[in-house]
């Protein structure tokens, strides 16, 4: 929190400033739109604050400032970001760009008027992984594993707690740490700012930020010999390339994929060779529930050919 | 007694002249300071992509003095003070500005070349700095000349004026 607040303009401090304790831990978005009012998500819902004041205007000046202050006053240095539409700063938390978009034959070049901000606030979940581990680790190996979900799901979340408790193994239950290895696309497992991870993940664990899955996926494979290899959203036909060459080279693959059950990934002609040929030996399906105003998630596991084993709930938000 | 006072006399127009003299010596050479300097940042904006506080800061040990007094400056402002950018750069110049011997249209380039810094691509970037590199070099050649005809003749004159006031008390 306190990593994001010296960004936004003064009045939009003061409201967050002003948001009861409970709710600004919270706090997952912060929306600003130009000439809009600005808009804050609390656990999935918009949150207005309880006085009935109105929320300020997010202005044109406001929102020139904002990207100065994200590039350090050095625009320059977020060209690449600014191609991509996203920005990670300090703390892991990641800053969603959209405005006016300026192409060269045909692809985007950059984007010039940046008029949308969307500050996701970045929460490690320590722990958030523990219920699962029971059903990915046996005889000192883990499984290799697909985490399914919608999303804000927490997909990303679970990956990152699993990469943790992977690298720094769990005393308590036996469990011995491993090399892992985090091919971090949109860098949003590792939250690197200038190749520093900026959450928890174990003394063992190498990254790979901002790189093309596939390829890196490769690069790791073949340069850092990792035990477990940990990837964010797989999708692409050369990403099912890559995770074949991993899975046959014997490093154990953790990843994520869009999704809402099992049956309608399977269908996905990218993913179905991966099942087909039973490379995963467990899939987690996440989906979001509420309790009383609590935003939570329901863990169902199956195994190697989709069959039920368990299920979980909890509360983690 | 008349001796010393005129001595005295001699001895301070002289001075004069020299500080004078000074002047149009140390203008050229801060200038061309001053270009150096933008020509190090271009190089850092383009190949290493690197934050103006990052750049100020490594400015400030990299140049000789004067110039080096102004990215210190410029990288407290930005880091301290955490004011902007452009804020930080008219501050600087400002309290820079009457410790050197440059004159109001090299602080107007400077002035204005603050504006775009940081705003836009690296490639933008670049053409605002070559720009600003332009101007300078014609103020350079143009401070050349006029220490040419100037320097000599301040501190002649100095001496001279010296002398003058010296027969006129005697």
């Amino acid at each position: 929190m306190n990593e994001i607040l010296p960004y936004l303009p003064e009045p939009f401090q003061q409201i967050i400033l002003r948001m009861p304790e409970k709710e600004r831990s919270m706090l997952e978005e912060i929306r600003c739109r130009t000439g809009r009012p600005l808009e804050l998500i609390v656990s999935g819902n918009q949150w207005l604050p309880s006085d009935n004041s109105r929320m300020p205007i997010f202005s044109r000046e406001q929102a020139r400032e904002l990207l100065q202050k994200i590039g350090k006053y050095s625009l320059y240095t977020l060209e690449e970001e600014l191609k991509r539409g996203y920005v990670t700063i300090q703390g892991g938390h990641r800053i969603g760009l959209a405005g006016r978009v300026i192409t060269e034959r045909g692809h985007v070049l950059r984007l010039r008027d940046v008029t949308f901000f969307n500050i996701r606030l970045a929460k490690q979940k320590i722990g958030a992984a523990l219920p699962l581990v029971p059903f990915l680790y046996n005889r000192r190996r883990w499984f290799n594993t697909l985490l399914i979900g919608a999303p804000q799901t927490g997909k990303t979340t679970m990956l990152r707690d699993l990469a943790r408790l992977v690298s720094e193994g769990i005393a308590e239950r036996y469990i011995a740490s491993r090399k892992t290895a985090i091919v971090d696309e949109r860098s949003e497992i590792a939250g690197c700012v200038n190749g520093v991870p900026q959450n928890r993940l174990g003394a063992r664990t190498d990254v790979m930020d901002a790189c093309p899955k596939a390829e890196g996926m490769m690069m790791m494979i073949r340069s850092m010999s990792p035990e477990v290899l940990i990837v964010d959203e797989i999708g692409g036909s050369e990403d099912t390339a890559a995770l074949f060459e991993a899975l046959n080279a014997g490093v154990t693959v953790m990843a994520t994929a869009h999704g809402f059950t099992f049956d309608q990934l399977a269908q996905r002609p990218s993913i179905r060779p991966l099942i087909d040929a039973k490379l995963f030996d467990r899939f987690v399906v996440l989906s979001r529930r509420s309790y009383s105003n609590q935003a939570g998630c329901r863990l169902t596991i199956l195994d190697q050919l989709g069959r039920k084993m368990s299920a979980t709930e909890g509360v983690w938000q | 007694m008349k001796i010393i006072g005129s001595l005295f006399i001699l001895f301070a127009s002289t001075a004069a002249g020299l500080i004078l003299a000074r002047r149009f010596r140390d203008r050229p050479r801060e200038i061309r300071q001053w270009r150096s300097a933008l020509q190090s940042i271009e190089a850092e904006i383009i190949y290493g992509r690197v934050p103006v506080d990052q750049l100020a800061e490594d400015l400030s040990k990299q140049i000789p003095s004067p110039l080096n007094y102004f990215f210190t400056l410029l990288s407290t402002q930005l880091r301290k003070k955490g004011l902007p950018l452009q804020e930080a750069w008219l501050n600087s110049v400002e309290q820079f500005w009457p410790r050197t011997a440059m004159k109001i249209p090299e602080k107007e380039i400077i002035l204005q070349f603050g504006t775009t810094l940081g705003t836009e691509d690296a490639e933008n970037q670049k053409k605002h700095i070559q720009l600003a590199l332009a101007h300078l070099e014609r103020e350079e050649s143009d401070a050349r000349q006029s220490q040419k005809s100037n320097e000599k003749m301040m501190r002649s004159l100095g001496f001279l004026t010296g002398v003058l006031v010296i027969l006129l008390f005697i």
